[in-house]
């Protein structure tokens, strides 16, 4: 649910003591040490790692024009193009809408405000099947909002915008919740300062408040778009699952799995596991610029 | 409907089980490689559902790694109950450490290693000393994951195989209903899934308001 | 203090501003949160309590 900061920030403080000794474990007086790491690395293993050195296996199965010709078909570069697109554009409206919502939950107070806080983390909350029925029987051409924008000739159920919209819904708690805490801590001597030099509202905003919450913002906009890039029960009963127009990454996989074709299904699932693997990277260097800024701050 | 149930009555002990033991060996001793091994606990959050329903299919389907001897021995993982519960497990597989270790690792080593020199043993510093400090997060953690094992839909419709009441967990069974244009059956089951869904919001509210200090060392 | 205030330097958005604010947020969490909600247990109740 906060899935925000990533735990491994936490830890490095903690690893950043120097070893008192040369040696791989420091000693302790605590008991235990084996048996839960031991414990820890089995579990892992078995759960995650050797499934997952599974599918590195069965995709090298593959030639090299096999699997150029799984993973850049015209068809999976639809389906990227789409995953990518929408999920740009949905971390870029979470990001926007996510930025006011947690300024107006940390500044100002108004009715129903602790309600409206737990309401942001709704979309981990509920299963993403019910989310995806939902949100179709709302978009769709005679639901409450798709009936608004049928005459204005807009279809958002089964095109793109759809996708969109599902992963709107599937990342809006993201930003919030990773600016949010930020901007709790945020002191108000420097807006003070600011203010008393003159600066103007939107002056202070944009050069005081905007660079110290940059980080947390740009890490929650790469989780929103990370979890939107994998996204599949919200965004199949809205999407229409055309291929070619409005199919999503993980659905190319589904479809390989439907044909039998296993080696095809593990290099497209290569292929979403590097780019996963690029933006959980990403998203660490950016927790550490964040941590050199909190530094000087 | 029973089958929700079991999947995440097995894969919420087990992964609470991995969260004590991880979090006790990363917060509570120094050795080499542990943001790597923190980094990898974390894994399964940035992994797509279908990759994770995915990889069991490729491991122990019928033309997975281990099929043929699987099948030899007549042992059915995926499309049957131990391949939901597999991808239940893996989808839920890092709520409850990374509640703990934060925590954990704030609170330090300082009143374990007390209680080892008044004599407790291990299993008494941890029960009598070590849980009572991280309840609350430990709670929270479970609360989380059993949502989360309840709600899950991307990996386990990957595994199942969709054989309708042998393998349809709810949030299964809301699909199935969908694509046969039973709408009202379907929202039906989703309205009992958001119910669920709001009662998990609710309690965890009640948490962050009531013990915010020592669950809030998960977001600091 | 009191000199620079004439500046008109203010700690706090105007009231407009503020409620601007406040209104997007609810309005974004309405539209993307409330509503789907609301649909699931309309439509559900729609078939009647009897499950």
């Amino acid at each position: 649910m906060n899935s925000l900061p990533l735990v491994s920030e936490v830890s490095r403080a903690a690893v950043a003591i120097p070893a008192a000794r040369f040696s791989l474990v420091k000693r302790s007086v605590l008991p235990g040490f084996g048996i839960s790491l031991g414990f820890t690395l089995f579990y892992l293993g078995v759960i995650v790692l050797i499934p997952l050195a599974a599918m590195g296996v069965k995709a090298s199965g593959l030639s090299w024009e096999e699997f150029v010709k799984a993973t850049l078909s015209n068809r999976a570069l639809a389906a990227y193009r789409l995953s990518f697109g929408a999920a740009l554009l949905a971390a870029a409206i979470n990001a926007v809408f996510g930025l006011i919502t947690a300024w107006v939950l940390v500044r100002y107070d108004f009715p129903f405000k602790r309600v409206v806080d737990a309401m942001v983390d709704l979309p981990f909350a509920l299963p993403t099947a019910v989310a995806g029925i939902a949100l179709a029987a709302i978009y769709a051409p005679n639901g409450w909002i798709g009936q608004l924008a049928a005459p204005l000739g807009w279809k958002i159920a089964f095109t793109p915008w759809g996708v969109g919209v599902a992963l709107t819904f599937i990342g809006l708690p993201f930003v919030v919740r990773t600016v949010q805490p930020v901007l709790q801590d945020l002191s108000r001597d420097v807006e003070e300062a600011a203010a008393s030099l003159g600066a103007t509202r939107w002056q202070t905003f944009r050069r005081v408040i905007m660079p110290a919450i940059a980080p947390s913002l740009m890490t929650g906009y790469a989780l929103a778009f990370a979890r939107g890039l994998g996204e599949y029960g919200s965004v199949i009963f809205i999407a229409g699952n055309l291929p070619m127009i409005s199919e999503i990454a993980p659905l190319l996989i589904i479809g390989k799995l439907e044909q039998y074709d296993y080696a095809g299904a593990a290099a497209i699932g290569m292929v979403m596991l590097a780019i996963a693997f690029l933006i959980l990277l990403g998203i660490n260097l950016l927790q550490r610029w964040a941590r050199v800024r909190g530094g000087e701050g | 409907m029973k089958l929700t149930v079991i999947a995440a009555a097995i894969a919420v002990p087990c992964n609470l089980v991995f969260g004590l033991a991880a979090s006790w060996a990363i917060a509570k001793f120094e050795f080499v490689g542990k943001n790597v091994l923190i980094t990898l606990i974390d894994l399964p959050f940035s992994v797509s559902p279908v990759i994770a329903g995915l990889i069991y299919v490729l491991l122990f389907g019928a033309q997975g790694l281990l099929g043929p001897w699987l099948s030899q021995h007549n042992i059915q993982i995926v499309f049957a109950v131990p391949g939901i519960v597999l991808a239940t497990i893996f989808v839920t597989f890092p709520f409850v450490a990374r509640e703990l270790i934060p925590l954990m690792q704030e609170q330090g080593t300082e009143d374990e290693e007390a209680a080892r020199s008044l004599g407790a043993n291990g299993w008494q510093t941890f029960f009598r000393v070590t849980l009572p400090n991280i309840r609350w997060a430990l709670l929270y953690g479970v609360l989380l994951c059993n949502a989360r094992a309840m709600g899950e839909f991307g990996a386990v419709s990957v595994v199942s195989g969709h054989i309708r009441g042998l393998t349809n967990t709810m949030p299964l069974h809301v699909e199935i209903l969908y694509n046969e244009y039973n709408f009202v059956a379907a929202f039906a089951v989703a309205s009992v899934l958001a119910f669920l869904a709001l009662v998990t919001l609710i309690i965890k509210s009640i948490l962050e308001w009531r013990h915010g200090g020592e669950i809030s060392a998960a977001r600091a | 203090m009191s000199a620079q205030n004439r500046h008109r330097a203010p700690l706090d958005e105007s009231p407009i501003v503020r409620w601007l604010l406040i209104g997007s947020a609810l309005g974004f969490l309405f539209l993307f949160v409330l509503l789907p909600l609301l649909t699931v247990f309309i439509e559900g109740l729609r078939g009647g309590l009897a499950r």
